[in-house]
């Protein structure tokens, strides 16, 4: 096993240690290093889900010894060449490989491991680019599950990795397009690059979005697909943006779920058959789940700071927020993170009965 | 009054109008219609076919507020445990001056000057704490405060560096509110160094800032030390001449043109905020007979002209640069009030609580020498029911949830109060040190539902000339 470090750790990065079974490279996160003004408590604490770990949290990097290194940037305030870079300086004896997704310090970090004798591997989106030889949808015949989200942090990925895991382990072919771009180390399809390149109109995206799927289906012969779908859908709440595009519009023109799931925050929202309805109109959706993560953005606060907001949300408050939108939708169709094996169970009951009363 | 519109009637000039609660905007209507939403009689057809057209479009619903609870007071914990914005650190109750309108010289129900300082102990043990509940906050300050928080420069030099070395990953900021009188090359350095906010209080010309603001030791007033440091601040220190602000306090003798005039000449470039106050009547005794004698018209009457002008500004009929620095604010203020003003599609809620408290402790947690918990630095520390807790014991939720709550406090108030999206009750308006008072809230109300009134009245009028939305 390949003793790992996760630098830094914020709710960007659980996943990784949530999931760290599926890690490839033989990589074993041992311990998994937070700033200290970040003010995180234990692991557990940062998405208040249980990870049943032995990886320790250490909050300071002055006592850390380093020999793989996972880099993700943080959506916490962070300073490389301040906060993280002395450190993996000062260790450079230590360090055999590094794993990056923090886009933004590439160069540096390339030049560093080249002049120390360190493997370096990029973490990027999926680099494929089908060519579009007609203006034609290929028909994906295995099942689909999007995964999208109506807020940003609303942790889609989670949800992505759950379902991913839960049928895997039921001995279904699942292939994953994950949002992430270190999706690749837990052992999943990346995002494709192309998806948010400028150079192609919205029509071209469609198609080669569409061929890339394909694909995956010609050489993998999977059993389902989960694709994640990257952003959020929810529009301009007053003047705080919600950075929606239209990545979602796309995807959805390109290939058609079977089963969708939204993940959403612990926020008051409209009545659901008003989201549900203007989400069908939108992008053709029928929503089938929804899973509330542990966050809430504070409207009013993100106005006065001018940037989004959020407040971690504990889970009893959780609990009773999902009776509550259960109840008032008299159906059980919203979950937390706590019992997402429910969610999985009704999902692969109802696509196992799609697969039998469908004859095409 | 259950079965009638929710609704405010107002009418400026020839104007007539009314602001609807449950849809958050203001109408202008007919004489005839207004009438009779005064008084509910009419036999003309197009008054009864205008009210009905307004019905239509969702206006005049009777909907009113049943129950009396902040929405946020489920999840006063989560915020808590981890989005404390800020904290107020009184790093001493000593102080070098003897203002005669001091809230700590004697007259006030609240603690009074003492030579207790804040250990570095509880400075650090506070820092601590404070990191330990903004987990989800990027972005933090401390303030520092008296006394005069000069005088205890050393906690202040070494919880800045605390914080900084222990606690990477955020950012910082930092302020001090000062007399102004115990600066030197040391402090003004290391301030200058972490890019200190310094709010200096000074009253006006010397004078006017002579007469309360004297010196402990010899009764002499502090215009000249303070005014010769400004000038030492300016030469030397550049980048902290830029964060500093002046606190002005208006007391009866105070004479508003003339520190106007002052203010004009020592900040003409306008680059300092001015915050401008007047003398504390809170937690006085007889604090209603207090404001009555503490008015002085003449005062009133200049700042009612400025306030004009601004409207005029508004209008587009007058240039900025022709109103007192010292009203400005009320000038921004104006279109701030506007921004509140927007149709709301979910009209008034069953429950729910009058706009202004914010979650005690959670924004800004005043922290005293002591290590006790207070929402502000404006509430006693004398007061039993605005005390938030401890450093040793951590915060009382209890009373954080009847301060996030005092909208309870006399409910009746509240559940019919038009003003209630515009209203500015917090705890610190309503405690009375050994219980939350339902008089002191009646007070209150009366003075806010006045403001609002006005407020709705400049923007009436103000719209006849400007779209102050598209400003």
């Amino acid at each position: 096993m390949n003793q790992t470090t996760l630098l830094p750790v914020d709710i960007e990065s659980m996943p990784i240690i949530r999931f760290s079974n599926n890690l490839v490279d033989d990589l074993n996160i041992t311990s998994a290093v937070s700033l200290k003004g970040w003010g995180i408590k234990s692991i557990d604490s940062i998405d208040y889900k249980s990870t049943l770990t032995s990886i320790e949290l250490i909050n300071s990097l002055k006592y850390m010894e380093m020999k793989n290194l996972i880099l993700n940037k943080p959506s916490r305030f962070c300073d490389f060449t301040q906060h993280i870079f002395p450190y993996i300086k000062e260790n450079r004896e230590q360090i055999e490989k590094i794993y990056s997704c923090w886009t933004s310090v590439h160069n540096i970090l390339e030049e560093f491991s080249k002049n120390n004798d360190i493997e370096y591997i990029p973490l990027k989106y999926n680099m494929e680019d089908p060519t579009v030889l007609s203006y034609e949808l290929s028909r994906i015949r295995t099942p689909i599950i999007f995964s999208a989200s109506l807020e940003e942090r609303s942790d889609k990925f989670s949800t992505q990795m759950a379902l991913y895991n839960y049928f895997s382990k039921k001995g279904y072919n699942v292939q994953m397009v994950g949002t992430k771009q270190y999706g690749e180390l837990l052992g999943v399809i990346n995002f494709p690059q192309f998806m948010f390149e400028k150079k192609y109109s919205n029509t071209e995206k469609i198609l080669k979005f569409n061929q890339f799927i394909k694909n995956i289906e010609i050489n993998t012969v999977p059993d389902l697909f989960i694709i994640g779908i990257p952003g959020s859908v929810g529009p301009f709440i007053d003047n705080i943006s919600t950075h929606f595009d239209d990545m979602a519009y796309l995807i959805s023109n390109a290939v058609a779920a079977d089963i969708t799931v939204i993940n959403t925050l612990c926020t008051p929202m409209p009545p659901a058959n008003e989201v549900f309805l203007q989400l069908q109109y939108k992008y053709g959706w029928v929503i089938d789940d929804v899973v509330i993560n542990c966050f809430l953005l504070d409207y009013s606060l993100s106005k006065t700071l001018k940037k989004k907001e959020y407040i971690k949300i504990c889970p009893e408050y959780i609990h009773k927020f999902v009776n509550k939108a259960n109840e008032n939708y008299n159906e059980d169709m919203f979950f937390s993170y706590d019992n997402v094996n429910k969610l999985c169970t009704i999902i692969e009951s109802k696509l196992v009965d799609y697969g039998t009363s469908n004859l095409i | 009054m259950q079965n009638s519109p929710f609704i405010h009637l107002f009418n400026v000039a020839n104007k007539y109008c009314f602001y609807d609660v449950n849809k958050n905007n203001v109408l202008e209507i007919s004489k005839e219609v207004y009438d009779y939403l005064l008084n509910s009689d009419t036999s003309n057809e197009n008054v009864l076919s205008e009210i009905k057209s307004l019905k239509n479009r969702g206006y005049l619903s009777t909907k009113r507020i049943t129950k009396i609870e902040h929405p946020m007071t489920p999840l006063i914990s989560n915020y808590l445990d981890n989005k404390m914005q800020m904290i107020t650190l009184q790093v001493t109750q000593n102080c070098n001056l003897r203002c005669k309108y001091c809230v700590y010289g004697g007259d006030y129900k609240t603690r009074q000057h003492s030579n207790k300082t804040m250990t570095l102990e509880i400075a650090k043990k506070a820092v601590d704490f404070f990191i330990a509940h903004s987990s989800e906050s990027d972005r933090v300050g401390i303030a520092f405060y008296g006394g005069e928080p000069l005088l205890n420069f050393n906690v202040i030099r070494e919880t800045v560096l605390y914080l900084i070395n222990e606690y990477p990953g955020k950012q910082y900021y930092f302020t001090i509110t000062t007399n102004g009188t115990v600066f030197n090359d040391e402090n003004l350095k290391f301030m200058n160094e972490f890019k200190f906010g310094i709010m200096i209080s000074l009253d006006g010309d010397k004078q006017t800032h002579n007469a309360n603001r004297r010196f402990k030791n010899n009764d002499q007033g502090s215009f000249d030390t303070v005014i010769k440091n400004i000038q030492y601040i300016k030469e030397h220190y550049p980048k902290l001449n830029e964060l500093m602000a002046f606190s002005v306090v208006l007391s009866l003798s105070s004479y508003f043109s003339g520190c106007n005039d002052f203010f004009t000449k020592l900040n003409p470039g306008e680059e300092h905020n001015l915050v401008v106050s007047t003398v504390s009547n809170r937690y006085k005794e007889n604090c209603e007979a207090d404001a009555v004698k503490n008015i002085n018209e003449e005062n009133i009457l200049y700042q009612r002209y400025e306030i004009f002008k601004c409207i005029l500004i508004s209008i587009g009929r007058l240039e900025e640069k022709h109103v007192s620095n010292m009203i400005k604010r009320f000038y921004a203020q104006i279109k701030e009030s506007y921004d509140k003003l927007y149709i709301t599609q979910n009209g008034v809620q069953d429950i729910e609580h009058p706009a202004g408290s914010c979650i005690p402790g959670v924004f800004k947690l005043f922290i005293n020498a002591d290590g006790d918990f207070y929402p502000c630095e404006k509430v006693s520390e004398e007061s039993k029911s605005a005390r938030l807790g401890d450093l040793d014991h951590g915060f009382n939720l209890q009373n954080i949830e009847s301060g996030l709550n005092v909208g309870k406090i006399g409910e009746d108030l509240c559940n019919n109060c038009w003003a209630y999206r515009y209203c500015k009750l917090c705890l610190m308006v309503v405690d009375d040190i050994d219980k939350l008072s339902v008089r002191k809230k009646v007070q209150f109300c009366k003075t806010i539902k006045q403001e609002v009134d006005m407020m709705m009245r400049e923007y009436v009028f103000i719209n006849q000339f400007r779209n102050i939305e598209n400003d």
